[in-house]
Order: structure tokens, then sequence, then C-alpha cells
């Protein structure tokens, strides 16, 4: 209720101003879905799971764009109240001839990958995290402030200041850097840096993104903590992550879509061992998706995570169907393929493993 | 003398008919010729039918030539997504994520919106004798208005359909309705042009129809609710700085 009584007065405020506001386009957007799953023998749960969204834009303005967006999760994924609120967008974007900027809480997206990205170099730390149960992964927003400058119509250089989650006394904590875009012939270049003030690191990264017969991206970061030795540490945070997509068209009315993307920590384990209780990290991690597409609407997709170094891996086919106007049938189910104390495990030691399935809808009006 | 004359006059204008004939590909040329502007601003509509309803996407377009163009979605599901093609790439801008891709290759084939138009189609680079060997096979009245009938058929397996069947109005050089066929020949689609629009001494269809021969009530129609030729766009309108 915590969670709620923060947020109840400023939604109160909002939807009473709602009528004043002529320039303004108001959308709702929900996610509502069923689970069951098993995690062990004997162990199964069901649950349901809901997100609702009241997204506030700003409209017909050409410099000036503006969101307000309004969350509630359900059930709280901090399982302290059965609903959880929160203001998950509130910012400005505004623009003059030469330079643009973005203020408040907003979304925002460096290097390239769907989901191992070494370029993203604030957010990019809980990729083997990501739920491929859904049908958008990257939903992430800070409270930010940024600067873009162009330099030409493929080019530009951004700057970026994060703020802390939470006031503190110290200014250390907050993060800060910048990027550059550009090309090289046909290739996209970007290279950025971010002081990362919580973990008192500087984290320079790099990325490419070009087309060899397929579409191919390549990433790396490490982290330089300050006033310690270079070489472990970096060691230890160095990152690389590759990816290759295409697609091709299959009769007249669908396409297959094939991406694989790799994550590689040279300096972790790649030899598979029993772990006991506590998590490893491998050398290796693969992300590979394959989907058919209809044009009508429809589309079917397997997805997963393996583990090379243990042989372990989550399979996760699922379908999504536009079958109204703004309305989908959305279904997906995970496989987890391993010993128990393997990565992915049929039966985990810990944490999630086994199997799920999850069905559901998302409509928007 | 006389019936010697009237021989060799007739024969001549044969040959003056024959070397003076319009041929296929210049149709296609002239074609394709009315369907590129020095500048355009298009709001349109493309509503998918099938037999659960219908789906509306709208949009606003910008173009200049045949190298440039920005695509804006307008309807509440993808409202503020753009696409941008600049010469032979594409952009696709996601705000709810901030995010843009950049689209290269064989990624460009993927589908528009789930329409019948490829990325690649955007692009321009690509005209209809690129994919396509021509023949002029005669000429046939739609709804009134006479064509010529030009077959198509694909120099290689990397378009949706094999062969098409155009016809293509003999005055105003717009295609009036085109068939989509298979390889072997079996219809799939069947698109046409309902109405036009005369913009600037143009002649543009406004209104199109595809009808999916092989599904039940399954149609797109594609509507230009407003167009506007010779506008003067902003300089840096086709830059990646416009997708925010």
């Amino acid at each position: 209720m915590r969670s709620l009584a923060k947020i109840l007065p400023t939604t109160i405020l909002v939807i009473l101003a709602l009528p004043l506001w002529g320039e303004s386009s108001i959308t709702a957007k929900m996610e509502l879905y069923n689970s069951i799953g098993r995690l062990k023998a004997d162990n199964w749960y069901s649950t349901g799971i809901g997100i609702a969204s009241i997204i506030i834009n700003q409209k017909d303005n050409k410099n000036v764009k503006s969101q307000i967006k309004l969350s509630a999760v359900m059930p709280d994924p901090t399982g302290t109240d059965p609903v959880y609120f929160d203001i998950s967008r509130a910012y400005v974007k505004f623009r003059f001839p030469k330079i643009r900027a973005v203020i408040g809480k907003a979304p925002f997206s460096w290097g390239e990958g769907l989901v191992f990205n070494a370029g993203d170099v604030i957010f990019g730390g809980s990729a083997l995290n990501t739920n491929l149960m859904q049908s958008e992964f990257l939903d992430t927003a800070t409270w930010l402030t940024t600067l873009y400058y162009p330099l030409g119509d493929f080019s530009f250089l951004e700057s970026i200041a994060i703020a802390p989650d939470i006031m503190s006394d110290s200014i250390e904590i907050t993060m800060g850097g910048g990027r550059m875009v550009t090309k090289l012939g046909k290739t996209k270049l970007e290279s950025g840096y971010i002081y990362d003030g919580p973990e008192d690191a500087h984290k320079p990264y790099i990325t490419l993104q070009g087309n060899l017969y397929l579409d191919w991206h390549l990433s790396a970061t490490g982290a330089l903590p300050t006033g310690n030795a270079l070489s472990d540490s970096f060691a230890d945070s160095l990152v690389i992550t590759a990816g290759i997509y295409s697609l091709a068209r299959i009769g007249y009315d669908g396409t297959l879509n094939y991406r694989l993307e790799a994550m590689v920590k040279p300096y972790e384990k790649w030899n598979a061992y029993s772990a006991g209780t506590e998590s490893e990290v491998y050398g290796i991690y693969l992300c590979p998706e394959l989907s058919y597409s209809f044009n009508s609407g429809m589309a079917l997709m397997l997805r997963g995570f393996v583990s090379p170094v243990d042989l372990s891996a989550v399979a996760i086919p699922g379908f999504s169907w536009n079958v109204f106007q703004g309305f989908n049938l959305i279904g997906f189910a995970a496989f987890y393929i391993g010993d128990p104390d393997d990565t992915y495990a049929w039966e985990p030691e810990t944490g999630a493993g086994g199997f799920s399935l999850l069905a559901g809808v998302s409509v928007t009006y | 003398m006389k019936q010697k004359n009237f021989i060799l006059i007739t024969m001549l204008i044969f040959i003056a008919a024959a070397l003076f004939a319009i041929t296929a590909e210049e149709i296609v040329n002239k074609m394709e010729l009315n369907l590129v502007y020095d500048t355009a601003i298009v709001e349109g509509r493309m509503v998918l039918n099938d037999r659960f309803g219908a789906r509306t996407s709208t949009y606003i377009s910008y173009t200049e030539g045949e190298e440039k163009s920005l695509l804006e979605f307008t309807n509440i599901e993808d409202a503020g997504q753009k696409i941008l093609r600049l010469e032979d790439e594409i952009y696709l801008y996601y705000p709810d994520a901030e995010e843009t891709i950049r689209l290269q290759g064989a990624a460009l084939r993927q589908a528009v919106m789930g329409s019948d138009f490829s990325y690649e189609d955007m692009t321009g680079d690509k005209g209809i004798l690129d994919s396509y060997s021509v023949t002029l096979d005669g000429e046939e009245s739609i709804d009134g208005n006479s064509c010529y009938i030009l077959t198509l058929t694909a120099k290689t397996r990397d378009v949706p359909y094999q062969k098409e069947i155009m016809w293509v109005d003999k005055e105003l050089f717009i295609y009036r309705q085109v068939h989509k066929l298979a390889k072997s020949g079996k219809l799939l689609k069947e698109m046409k042009v309902m109405d036009l629009i005369k913009v600037d001494g143009l002649n543009i269809p406004s209104r199109l129809t595809m009808v999916d021969k092989l599904k039940r009530n399954s149609s797109t129609e594609f509507y230009m609710d407003s167009i506007k030729l010779g506008i003067v766009l902003p300089a840096d309108i086709f830059s990646i700085g416009e997708l925010w």
C-alpha cells in the first residue's frame, strides 16, 4: 500500500486535469496473462499477471514532445502489495535548430542487440535475466538528462547525466557520459563512455553494425575502476556481444526471420562443474530465435537461451496474433533442459526452471 | 499503278506503326515516372480486412524523389513509430523503447506492417524492370478505360510473386488493375485502383484494393486521404535526427 500512497495523489490530479488538455492524446494499454508452471516434482504454481498503463502524449507540437505514463503491475513484483503503481514515464523532449534535449524519466537505448548488447552500459547487466516470454524485451526508463548534437544526416553526439534513484548526499553516485554515432562506409560505428558512480567505474564501449550477406553487430565493453589496478577488474568485466540476423520470404504471404546473438565473457569459466548452491557465470551464452510471420498478423516463434559450456538451455515457443484492431492474443511456453546444477535446469536447485505456460491478451485503445 | 501505290502506302503505314509502337519497357518507365514526385506529403490509411473484421493503420509520409522518405504511423497502436528511408537503408524508430533499428540487405524484404509491400519496395532502388521481364500482350478496357496488358515474369526468386499481369491506362500511364500470380499461374492476389485524384496535373491513385484470392474475406485497402505535391520540406527531415 505504500507504493499506492505515493502515487495516488499524483494520479488523481492527472486524471482530473485531463479534460483541460486539448493538445494531447490518451491511450490505454493492458497486458493480461494467466500462467501455470512446474518448478520441480510436485511443485506447481499458477498466477495471474497484468500490466495496465495510461499514456498521455502531447501532440501537434513539432518542437516539444512530452509523455506521462502511469502503470499498474499485478501482482507487485516486490511482493509487498497486491498491486504496484508506478510512473513509468514522465519526460519532455524539446529541440532547437542545432540541439535537442530530453529531461525526465525516459527510455533510451545505446548499442546494438535485441537481448545481448554490450553497448548498453547502463542497463545491460541483466541480459541473462531477460524475460523472453513477452513481445517486447526492452522497457527500461530512468531519470536522465540528455543533449543531442547532430553532426550530419547519419551522425550525432549525445551526452547524458543520470540521477540516482534516491536522493543522496553524495554526487558521486550520479552516472554520466556520452556517445558518438557515425558511419564508416556502410558500417555504423558507435562508441561511448559512462562513468558509473555507484560502481565507481569507467565504462567505455564500442559497437559496430553492418551487413555482409547477413545483418551483423558486434559490441564490446569493460569496466575500468578508478584508482585500482587496471588488469584484473577490466578482465573480469570484459563483455563481447555479437549477433547476426536475416530473413527470407516464404511464398507470397510469409516471412521467416532468424537471429542468433552471443555474449562472450572471455575471462569467465569455460568448464562446467557442479556449482552447489552458487550460480556460476560461464564464458559464453547464446540467444537464438526463429520466427515465422504471416501477413495476416500472426507470428510463430521459437527463442531461448543456450549455455554451451554446461549444455543446458531454455526453449521458448510462442505465438502472437493481431486478431482485432488493437487486440492481440499471445502465448508462450518455457521448457528448461539441463541437470539440477546447470544454468538452466529441469529440476533446479534454486531459481526458475522446469516448465511454464503463459497465455493472455494485450489490448490498446 | 494506283494499286501498287496503295500497297506501298499501306506497307509504309504498317512499318511506321511498328517503328513507333510503344514497347512494354517504355510503358513501365512512363508508369514509374508518374509515381515519382519532387516532394510530397501524404496522409493515408491502410485497412486490413479478414474474417475477424477490419484493422486500420494511419500514417503521414514525406517523400523527396525516389531516394528519401519518412513515414510516421499515427494510429493509436503504432503512434510515433517511424520508417526513414535513405538511399539503400531503412531506419525503424520505436518511441516506446527510444530505439532505432537499421535495416540493410535481406531485412529490407520484410513486409511493412503486414502489407504486400516490403521495405525494399520503399527504397526505390529496384524498379519493376530490375526484377521482372515484361511483354506487351494486347489491350483491354477496365472500367471503361482503355489499357495496355503487360505480363511481368520474375527474373529472380527474390520477389513475392513470380508472375504479374498489369493493366496500364493508355492515356494516363497508371496501372488500373494488377493480377499477382504464382509460378504455376494460379491467381494469388488481385489489386485494383478504385479512385484517382488529380493533383498539380498528375493523376494519382487515391484508393486501391488488394484482394487475397486464396483466403475468404481477406483484402487490404489503401487510401490517400490527402496529398500535397511540391511542398518545401525542412532541410533535415530525412535524417536520423528526425527520429525522436
